[in-house]
């Protein structure tokens, strides 16, 4: 057994953070320990149907590749479940034994504190990036889960600033230096640059969707958006990158409307430059979780996003899976307890141990 | 990356593989009708209601293709010579091509022509033509007769430059949904006969295709 932070209530099987860890053992959480030290809103009593909870063990069992990755979490709107989804993804493989971090670098409303069940913290990437701290690390704080750490939100500097492309880059390699095997970065809501370029500087860029119209048509604006800017990035020529440009403008005069169109633009002006973008075009790559399906057909909007992706955008995405819409996830929130630590059992919640797994999975094709 | 759609085979239209089964090609061709149906929240943001009628008649046009074993066979062999005959430059004639919609179409000749590898623009017409599809116009067959025309050829010349049969030519400009060939044949001739009279033939032979797929899917002939 092993004692979680520094509240002797909370005790956790040490299953997941030994040495070699299964991938579904779960440490086991008592949930009156959550009314503790790291974790806001103490006294809310816990339903007495989750006296003990468990990550149940997912049909499919696959080793974990070994390595750090950045996982960007984003999605166009707002209001999606963005923050559950960081939030939760970050708990399952924490309680595998991986060292997490979580880092709110939503430009607007940062919250990924009170998804966790966390009081505001006092040191933010703020903090960092206007150099009140020396080190990125200072601003790391412990969330009360073992092997979780977070990185509150500095809306108050970055909205108020236009981060540089390099200045993002210069963060996103302080970033990396955190000593941790999954960092999250929540990147809001917005198709604007900077948050595109967060999206596209990790290694993983992963997209939150709702089954509904807005929500979908935002995510393919976010998909084109994000990827005419990888292509954009790769490019020296200035006539090409002009090209990129005016295909970013969907009322371009150009008849620039899909990436195919795009792809044909350059190799017509320059056969080389048409070659080169194509290869690039080809590590373009993001994953896709729906989330508040409601419905069964709703389970097949990922699939089928993928496929419209694939066949119209020339974009290949991997779906991670859906996770329903549930009472249990409000209940959670509005206890300010992470919903993953007090509803793991639920259907929500064994989606998102899932979608944990498949994240975990190399990028398929 | 996937060729764009209009580019697509049957099999990338319906995302199934060459092997599939029956079952296969029915289920694919539910799930595309769903993924483009009217009233589909997938497809609605990103394509216009045309766009997603043409992708319907393109999904219809490979089911109906692929669903049945005689038509799918000839469409098979259509493709596999389209393989072969990369980078072969054989004259292929008028009268022995599968035909554009596979579903009825008449008994073929034992074996199919080649396609050609579309020659450069030819010296003969002017580098720059005086009709040009708009970028909202469609590219019918009256379309191609009238930049023909406008260039002063007549279909001999053409047929002489591009190897393709007179009659044929005169096919794609009546647009004889009767005598058309399979699609793979037909793309590549609209775009030598394109690239003759100097205009843009990936397009024009796009928007040809497109037209001709959505003038059998208003006929009925499937």
């Amino acid at each position: 057994m092993k004692t979680l932070g520094s509240n002797p209530k909370i005790q956790v099987s040490n299953g997941a953070c030994g040495v070699s860890p299964s991938l579904f053992e779960g440490p086991r959480v008592e949930p009156e320990a959550l009314n503790g030290a790291g974790f806001s809103g103490g006294g809310i009593a816990v339903a007495p149907a989750l006296s003990t909870v468990s990550i149940p063990r997912p049909a499919e069992a696959r080793p974990l590749p070994v390595g750090r990755s950045i996982v960007a979490v984003g999605g166009g709107k707002g209001g999606i479940g963005k923050s559950l989804i960081t939030s939760s993804l970050g708990i399952c493989l924490a309680r595998r034994g991986r060292r997490v971090v979580l880092i709110d670098a939503d430009l607007g409303g940062a919250n990924l504190h009170t998804a966790l069940g966390l009081a505001p913290p006092k040191l933010s990437l703020a903090d960092f990036i206007n150099r009140r701290v020396s080190s990125i690390d200072d601003v790391i704080m412990e969330t009360g889960i073992p092997n979780l750490g977070l990185i509150s939100g500095a809306h108050d500097y970055l909205t108020a600033s236009n981060l540089k492309y390099f200045q993002k880059t210069r963060l996103l390699n302080r970033i990396r230096d955190i000593k941790a095997d999954f960092i999250f970065l929540d990147i809001g809501a917005g198709i604007s640059f900077n948050i595109v370029d967060f999206f596209l500087l990790a290694e993983a860029g992963l997209l939150v969707v709702v089954p509904e119209p807005s929500s979908v048509e935002n995510a393919y604006r976010f998909l084109k958006m994000s990827f005419y800017r990888h292509l954009w990035s790769a490019v020296r020529g200035n006539g090409t990158r002009a090209v990129i440009e005016q295909a970013m403008d969907e009322k371009n005069r150009q008849g620039i409307r899909t990436p195919f169109d795009l792809l044909e633009a350059v190799e017509r002006k320059d056969a080389e430059a048409g070659r080169s973008l194509k290869a690039r075009a080809q590590t373009f790559r993001p994953r896709l979780i729906i989330n508040q399906i409601r419905y069964p057909e709703d389970e097949r909007l990922g699939p089928s996003m993928a496929s419209v992706c694939r066949k119209h955008l020339g974009i290949d995405i991997d779906c991670l899976g859906s996770v329903q819409y549930e009472d249990v996830v409000w209940q959670a929130q509005r206890r300010k307890k992470p919903f993953m630590l007090v509803f793991p059992d639920s259907q929500a919640g064994r989606s998102l141990e899932r979608a944990a797994v498949n994240l975990l999975r190399p990028s398929q094709g | 990356m996937l060729d764009r759609p209009s580019d697509q085979n049957h099999y990338q239209v319906l995302e199934i593989s060459e092997a599939a089964t029956a079952e296969e090609v029915q289920s694919a061709y539910q799930r595309a009708k769903e993924i483009y149906g009217s009233d589909s929240v997938v497809s609605s943001s990103i394509l216009t209601p045309e766009e997603r009628r043409e992708i319907l008649e393109r999904v219809t046009e490979a089911y109906h293709t692929l669903i049945a074993g005689e038509s799918r066979r000839l469409y098979d062999r259509s493709l596999a010579e389209r393989t072969r005959s990369s980078g072969e430059a054989e004259t292929p004639g008028t009268e022995s091509y599968p035909r554009f919609i596979a579903g009825t179409s008449p008994s073929p000749s034992p074996s199919y022509p080649r396609l050609v590898e579309i020659p450069p623009r030819s010296g003969e017409t002017s580098d720059r033509p005086k009709v040009t599809l708009g970028v909202k116009e469609e590219a019918s067959g009256a379309f191609l007769r009238k930049a023909r025309e406008a260039a002063g050829v007549d279909l001999r010349s053409i047929s002489q430059e591009t190897k393709i049969g007179v009659t044929m030519l005169g096919y794609i400009e009546e647009e004889r949904l009767d005598r058309l060939p399979a699609a793979v044949y037909l793309k590549n001739f609209v775009q030598q006969y394109a690239r003759f009279l100097g205009l843009e033939d990936e397009r024009v032979a796009r928007s040809y295709l497109a037209r001709i797929r959505r003038l059998q899917f208003q006929s009925g002939d499937r």
